[in-house]
């Protein structure tokens, strides 16, 4: 199950709606925010999931950019 | 309470905070119930040989957090979730609280009182000593027991019950580095420590998976790596991809066994290319090969004419998997040209037929390139448990070696003890007692009628195991067992000793760098649990009154009378460190007990004053100006002195490449090798009960490689069985690109009766270091089924 740290940035005027987006998607949990960044912890199945969610992010209103700054990944058997 | 997993996450969103200046309303260290906890006790971890200094937090008197202290030169403040999560251990229901004793070993174990134990435990020693003579008796302890519990053994059972027969659980695991450092340096023990890897152009990862086996000293490796890319060059060498691997910018797969012929051919390459040190040589080095009568020196023309058989291109098809000859030139180029190459080992060099050898080879690659006592330079053994180093390899706790690194069959090292302890000379029988191996087999054939076994589970961890349980099961051999909770080894036991935890009882640990750290008492033990210097002082007054000999009581008359918890260990750290460290390398006589508590970690040896423990001690061993044994010992005006031997020389020994003790063929064709996995510890008898690390890993798998799973039709998950002429396991498959092809992997922690993969291993040994061949053996795998449901499993009483 692997776990992600990312960093996400947000158009400071649309901050409140940008969280509400993020903090409705499947997996993700926020964690904290300031004026211009959110932090996130995206946790999956797979590594392959974690990259579909850092799509589905960058989809929101107001996001700039998502960056993975964490990455914990136990060994995956591949099935 | 945190949970691993919320754990991991909340450090995944502290790192992608600290990226922006961002503070989030927790702090790890008080997710960890820093609040909770109203008292702080440092001491070091229980667990690997890395030496981490943590501070075990109480809440009103129990053990509920522990963190890692952040000015340790060791761990520099991390932690492995071992090593934050043992105080779990402290209050499980399963801990042994009371001795246990059966007559027969088919019957139930009953509670009985200390006094009784101990009656029972002289009575059946002295019986056997009475009637089979002295050598029928044994001590078989462990690198995990504290050094004044194993300096207190090895003293009764030397000077008291006069036999040699004290042997301890490194013999498994690093009797092969101990006898590698004596033939190539002359003195065990590594010369640098983790201080150098911050300052290292080269790692030179060799038999070791140090991500799981070691993931704090792994750590600053990959620091070190990460923060200097182009810089720092990571090799690792090992016939299995690991989680180490991945760091590395060269990895070397090669026929499990052939990396003697691969050390060789790089040793080839460094004088073709002219890539050695010639000052060095002249100064500090000869040449050793081992004759018919003894060890004969060469001179370097007769060791060139030897590697030069060793050409890449011969290697390279010697050990198969993906070493070129071109690899070999690569990997012999950067070791040899960086300047600052430390190279770090474990098992996978030790637990060999030819595990000295191996060591020598590495020690080798060194002496010729000139990589040692510089900064960043250094052969540094990495040491599997917390106190193989201080209390084994140091206090006597091997049936060759006297405490204060001396030897049993040098007569003057034995008259000086037997000085040192006020005993008859002569007590100390002069020849080395059984090594585990063979004492073990004794037991298999009734010669040891009595052994004492502690704090390790022999039962489980030796290898071609089941003889071996056989042989404990006899009823005409007394098998007393001291040990926290029930093993597979308690299981075979007459008496059941209850014995007090890490930071239930005071002592000291030493780890790999030479570093020596105390660990107090700051809970209680459950029920009537006692340390084991307790145990031994009541045990020897009793025998010495059973046998009718004064000197047994003789050797504990110093700490008659003394509480256990604190002034009893400290009486004994004192008569080792003041008396028998004094003036030998590992002179420890600066780091009293009030000095190692001053310390932040511990003090690295030799130290023969406080004022210099209190510095820290000697970081470099040999070094004029590091070392004071050095500056003490120096004979000309040379930078270093290898005081290790006489002529103040470093052994570069021509060692060939021979195979392994048993080579796959028609019948068993696949090579089995065993390991750790980082969760959990040697036999999980803890971790096992620490469900946090259970949870991750509640089984043992069989790693295969997937183009062997392929060809015999075996999917993940599916059961497969492991067989060897010895034994066969049942383990679920995981197919990794992991164990080269042709090779499989099992983690060696398993408790389960179908899955303890030692049914399977081998138990040939090396004949130097008498340290079995773990590594290495011939197995056939066939795949049983389809995934099973398993259960996790640890033995209950």
């Amino acid at each position: 199950m692997p776990i992600a740290g990312l960093v996400i940035g947000i158009e400071p005027q649309v901050m409140h709606q940008a969280t509400q987006a993020i903090s409705a998607l499947k997996g993700i949990e926020i964690y904290g925010w300031n004026e211009d960044n959110i932090v996130a912890v995206v946790e999956s199945k797979t590594s392959n999931e974690i990259e579909l969610a850092q799509k589905e992010i960058q989809r929101q209103p107001g996001v700039l950019s998502v960056t993975v700054t964490y990455l914990n990944v136990e060994d995956e058997v591949n099935p | 309470m945190l949970t691993r997993r919320e754990f991991i996450k909340r450090s995944a969103a502290l790192t992608a905070a600290s990226f922006v200046g961002m503070n989030l309303p927790f702090q790890l260290d008080k997710a960890f119930a820093e609040t909770e906890a109203d008292k702080w006790v440092r001491g070091t971890c229980r667990l690997c040989g890395t030496g981490c200094r943590v501070d075990l937090g109480l809440k009103n008197g129990k053990p509920v957090v522990i963190r890692g202290v952040a000015d340790s030169r060791t761990n520099l403040g991390y932690l492995c979730m071992k090593g934050m999560l043992f105080y779990k251990v402290m209050g499980h229901s399963d801990r042994l609280k009371r001795p246990l004793y059966r007559a027969q070993k088919t019957e139930k174990f009953k509670e009985i009182s200390w006094d009784q134990a101990l009656d029972i435990a002289a009575k059946a020693f002295a019986k056997a000593i009475q009637t089979h003579g002295n050598d029928s008796v044994a001590y078989y302890g462990s690198g995990q027991a504290q050094t004044e519990e194993t300096y207190l053994f090895q003293k009764v059972f030397r000077a008291g019950l006069r036999t040699n027969n004290v042997e301890g659980n490194p013999r498994l695991c690093m009797a092969s580095a101990a006898a590698g450092y004596m033939t190539s340096f002359g003195a065990d023990e590594p010369i640098g420590g983790y201080s150098n890897i911050e300052k290292a152009r080269c790692f030179f990862i060799i038999g070791s998976n140090m991500a799981e086996a070691h993931p704090v000293v792994f750590r600053r490796v990959m620091r070190r790596k990460l923060d200097n890319p182009k810089e720092v060059t990571v090799i690792n060498v090992d016939p299995r991809i690991s989680p180490t691997s991945r760091i590395a910018d060269m990895h070397v797969q090669f026929r499990p066994g052939t990396d003697l012929a691969l050390l060789n051919a790089m040793a080839h390459v460094i004088i073709e290319e002219k890539l050695y040190d010639e000052a060095f040589i002249k100064d500090y080095a000869v040449f050793k090969k081992q004759g018919e009568k003894g060890p004969e020196n060469v001179d370097f023309e007769a060791y060139k004419a030897f590697s030069a058989d060793y050409t890449p291109e011969k290697a390279s098809k010697i050990c198969g998997g993906n070493v070129t000859p071109d690899l070999i030139r690569k990997v012999a180029r950067a070791f040899a040209q960086s300047g600052a190459t430390v190279s770090m080992w474990t098992m996978g060099l030790n637990q060999r037929l030819h595990g000295v050898w191996a060591n020598n080879l590495v020690h080798n690659l060194h002496i010729l390139t000139g990589q040692l006592c510089k900064p960043g330079a250094d052969s540094l053994s990495l040491t599997g448990q917390p106190n193989a180093c201080g209390g084994v390899r140091e206090a006597g706790g091997l049936c060759h070696l006297l405490p204060g690194h001396r030897l049993v069959e040098n007569e003057k090292h034995r008259s000086r003890v037997e000085e040192l302890w006020g005993v008859p000379a002569g007590r100390i029988p002069p020849k080395p007692g059984l090594h585990t191996v063979a004492m073990f087999q004794a037991v298999n054939e009734g010669k040891v009628k009595a052994i004492w076994i502690n704090c390790t589970s022999p039962a489980q961890s030796l290898p071609n195991m089941e003889p071996y349980r056989k042989g404990m099961a006899r009823e005409d051999v007394f098998v007393m067992v001291s040990d926290i909770f029930p093993t597979r080894t308690t299981e075979l036991a007459n008496l059941i000793l209850p014995a007090a935890f890490h930071f239930e009882k005071t002592g000291v640990y030493g780890c790999t760098e030479r570093r020596s750290q105390l660990t107090p008492k700051a809970v209680n033990p459950p029920g009537e649990a006692k340390p084991e210097v307790w145990m031994v002082r009541e045990w020897a007054l009793r025998l010495a009154k059973e046998l009718n000999d004064p000197v047994i009581a003789k050797c504990v008359e110093p700490f008659v009378g003394l509480k256990e918890d604190y002034d009893l260990p400290k009486a004994i750290w004192t008569e080792y460190s003041q008396k028998i460290t004094a003036d030998q390398d590992n002179d420890l006589r600066g780091a009293t007990y009030e000095v190692l508590a001053k310390m932040p970690d511990g003090v690295q040896w030799p130290a023969p004053t406080e004022e210099f423990a209190l510095k820290g001690g000697t970081v470099t061993k040999f070094l004029r100006g590091a070392d004071p044994m050095a500056d003490k010992e120096a004979k000309d005006d040379k930078p270093y002195q290898f005081y290790g031997r006489p002529d103040r020389k470093l052994y570069v020994w021509l060692r060939p490449y021979k195979p392994a003790a048993e080579e796959p063929d028609a019948e068993y064709p696949m090579y089995l090798s065993t390991g750790r996995i980082i969760d959990h510890w040697h036999t999980s008898s803890m971790t096992g009960r620490i469900p946090e690390l259970m949870r991750a890993n509640p089984y043992a798998f069989v790693e295969i490689n997937p183009k062997d799973a392929q060809k015999m039709g075996i999917a993940p998950n599916d059961m497969v069985e492991v067989e060897s002429r010895r034994g066969k396991c049942v383990l679920p498959a995981k197919v990794y690109e992991g164990p080269i092809e042709g090779m499989v992997f099992v983690y060696w922690h398993d408790m389960a009766e179908e899955r303890m993969i030692n049914k399977v291993t081998k138990d040939a040994f090396d004949a130097i270091s008498k340290e079995p061949e773990f590594k290495i053996c011939a197995c056939r795998i066939r795949r049983l089924s389809g995934p099973q449901a398993l259960k996790p499993f640890v033995v209950t009483m």
